[in-house]
């Protein structure tokens, strides 16, 4: 290690440009894993905040909520630990007598159930003409006790709760209850009693295997997704995923093969000191520990760095930009990019291994 | 004077059939403790091959070293390496020194290498040999002579029993080559070593106790 150490701080300005190079890969590496978990959480997050183990819908809708219409009835075909009915759509929120519209995903569900989050400040909705919403609609200016209209209903709704900011499909949540839902959603219509009412889909804390639903006899037939299958089934959630994390993986190889080639270049220039050194006696083995060791120094070094600036970066990202810091994830990544480039490094063994000593003499 | 490297028969032929050259045709040598031997000879004499064989970095097609009373010519390569790290110093043309570490540093790095501290014995050389004060730097902000000065320290540092020098004054003019070759002669009287040195410049033979002529492969001594 004395060697290379002391050859980092010879050639200062050739390791700062590795020691660079590793700092972009690995903060670009960050940047990603840093975005791609920010799109997944606002797809997500309303609903994996849930709790919820498994996620009843019916099975025309091809595991996808949007598409998934069952009535308050259906909770009784089914038999699970704790269970949850649960309306969702997309809607548009606007101050009442306004037409700037801010858009957001609207829950249904019962004040009592598990689903609704705890508001941090006013209370829960007590009355079909009361809301709950999540602190990242504030931003644009709506506050507790204002009041709203969603979508083209006419009803007048008092913004009563703030729940901790979440988003559902990239945009805040707001909670109400079921039937303001239904009224929302399918506009005045009458019905029989409270099990005709529509919902979207039902969450329990049973795991799916646990759940047992009676599909006998029924127009509508239900299927029961676990949480993890129902959020690889949000649409556009697993695409974008992919799509970022490829370029996550395929940014590895690209260390490999930076650092691989800066270090072969190096070595290449540096075969007749290693034929001297290998002349005086020094053993290969210590060689090789020298350029692994340089570039692991390279490597750490450069993680480090990129580590501290994505940290600071993901501090001054504007509120617009989806990007969760997930530090585990990062420490991951991290320590994959310097086994990675490792075994660049690798790469130039061969070449020590072969430089032969009697070079060293007879050079004239 | 107890012998330090003694060389019987050694024959060293490169290549097979047409293409076979034989580099060494026989040579028989020997060094005792405290000699300055000097062996000269053209390009392609066959020096280099000597040197090297000698040296235990290759093995010769026929023949046996000695080197003290260890022959060298049945090691592994890994055992040769550590006997050519305790046994053997080095002082080559030029740049044998690292060229990333300082001239107090590659004392450091050999102390590294044999787990020890004797960083007052590397000052010691260095004054003995009048560059104490360039113990700071770098390779490349010394002269040819003063390179060589330091190689030679660094060649003496491990108390080798023998020294096998290649053409230390190739890269000097005639002044500091004088300088380095009375240098190598000093050191070879004061701390019996065995010094063997490769030139292809008469002029250089000077100090020698003796000086061998090498000649299409074999070794004659010089009256």
């Amino acid at each position: 290690m004395y060697l290379a150490w002391k050859e980092i701080r010879y050639a200062k300005l050739r390791y700062s440009l590795i020691i660079g190079i590793m700092l972009l890969v690995a903060y670009v590496v960050f940047m990603l894993s840093g975005l791609a978990n920010g799109l997944s959480d606002g797809h997500k997050k309303a609903v994996s905040d849930w709790g919820a183990s498994s996620i009843i819908l019916s099975e025309d809708s091809n595991k996808v909520a949007s598409a998934s219409i069952l009535t308050q009835g259906d909770l009784d075909r089914i038999s699970a630990k704790e269970k949850a009915a649960v309306g969702l759509t997309a809607s548009a929120i606007a101050h009442a007598g306004t037409d700037e519209k801010t858009n957001l995903s609207v829950f249904g569900a019962e004040a009592d159930s598990f689903v609704v989050p705890k508001v941090i400040g006013g209370r829960l909705y007590q009355a079909t003409n009361e809301v709950i919403v999540s602190e990242n609609l504030l931003d644009d200016d709506y506050q507790l006790g204002d009041q709203i209209t969603l979508g083209s209903d006419d009803t007048t709704f008092t913004i009563v709760g703030v729940t901790k900011a979440t988003t559902y499909s990239v945009v805040p949540v707001l909670y109400l209850d079921l039937d303001a839902y239904a009224q929302l959603k399918y506009g005045q219509q009458a019905y029989t009693d409270d099990s005709q009412k529509p919902i979207t889909l039902i969450a329990t804390k049973s795991a799916a295997s646990a759940v047992s639903l009676d599909n006998k006899d029924e127009t509508t037939k239900l299927t029961t997704l676990s949480m993890d299958d129902f959020i690889q089934n949000l649409p556009g959630y697993a695409a974008e995923r992919l799509t970022l994390n490829a370029m996550v993986y395929f940014l590895f190889i690209v260390v490999a093969a930076v650092v691989g080639i800066f270090l072969y270049v190096m070595t290449l220039q540096k075969t007749s000191l290693f034929g001297i050194l290998k002349a005086q006696g020094v053993a290969t083995s210590y060689l090789v520990r020298s350029i692994i060791g340089q570039s692991l120094i390279v490597s750490i070094v450069g993680v480090a760095l990129a580590y501290l600036l994505s940290f600071l970066t993901s501090l001054v990202l504007p509120a617009a930009m989806p990007f969760t810091v997930d530090l585990i994830q990062w420490s991951l990544y991290g320590v994959i990019l310097i086994v990675v480039s490792m075994v660049g490094g690798l790469f130039s063994i061969r070449t020590v291994t072969k430089v032969d000593p009697i070079t060293a003499i007879g050079g004239e | 004077m107890a012998t330090v490297l003694s060389m019987e028969g050694i024959i060293k032929r490169f290549g097979s059939g047409h293409t076979e050259v034989t580099a060494l045709k026989g040579i028989d040598f020997n060094v005792a403790a405290g000699e300055f031997i000097s062996i000269i000879g053209p390009s392609g004499s066959g020096k280099s091959t000597f040197l090297t064989i000698a040296g235990g970095l290759q093995t010769p097609t026929e023949g046996t070293i000695t080197i003290g009373t260890r022959p060298f010519t049945h090691l592994t390569g890994k055992e040769r390496a550590k006997a050519r790290f305790d046994e053997i110093g080095f002082i080559l043309q030029s740049a044998n020194l690292v060229p990333f570490l300082t001239v107090q540093e590659q004392f450091t790095l050999v102390d590294k290498l044999n787990k020890r501290h004797e960083q007052a014995k590397a000052e010691e050389l260095l004054q003995s040999l009048d560059i104490f004060d360039l113990k700071d730097k770098f390779p490349k902000e010394l002269s040819g002579g003063e390179r060589q000065r330091v190689a030679i320290a660094r060649a003496l540092f491990n108390d080798p029993a023998i020294i096998l020098a290649d053409e230390p004054t190739a890269s000097l003019d005639s002044d500091h080559a004088f300088e380095v070759v009375q240098l190598l002669a000093k050191e070879a009287h004061d701390k019996q070593k065995a010094i063997i040195m490769v030139t292809h410049d008469p002029r250089m033979t000077q100090w020698s106790d003796r000086t061998y002529r090498m000649k299409d492969g074999l070794l004659q001594e010089e009256a």
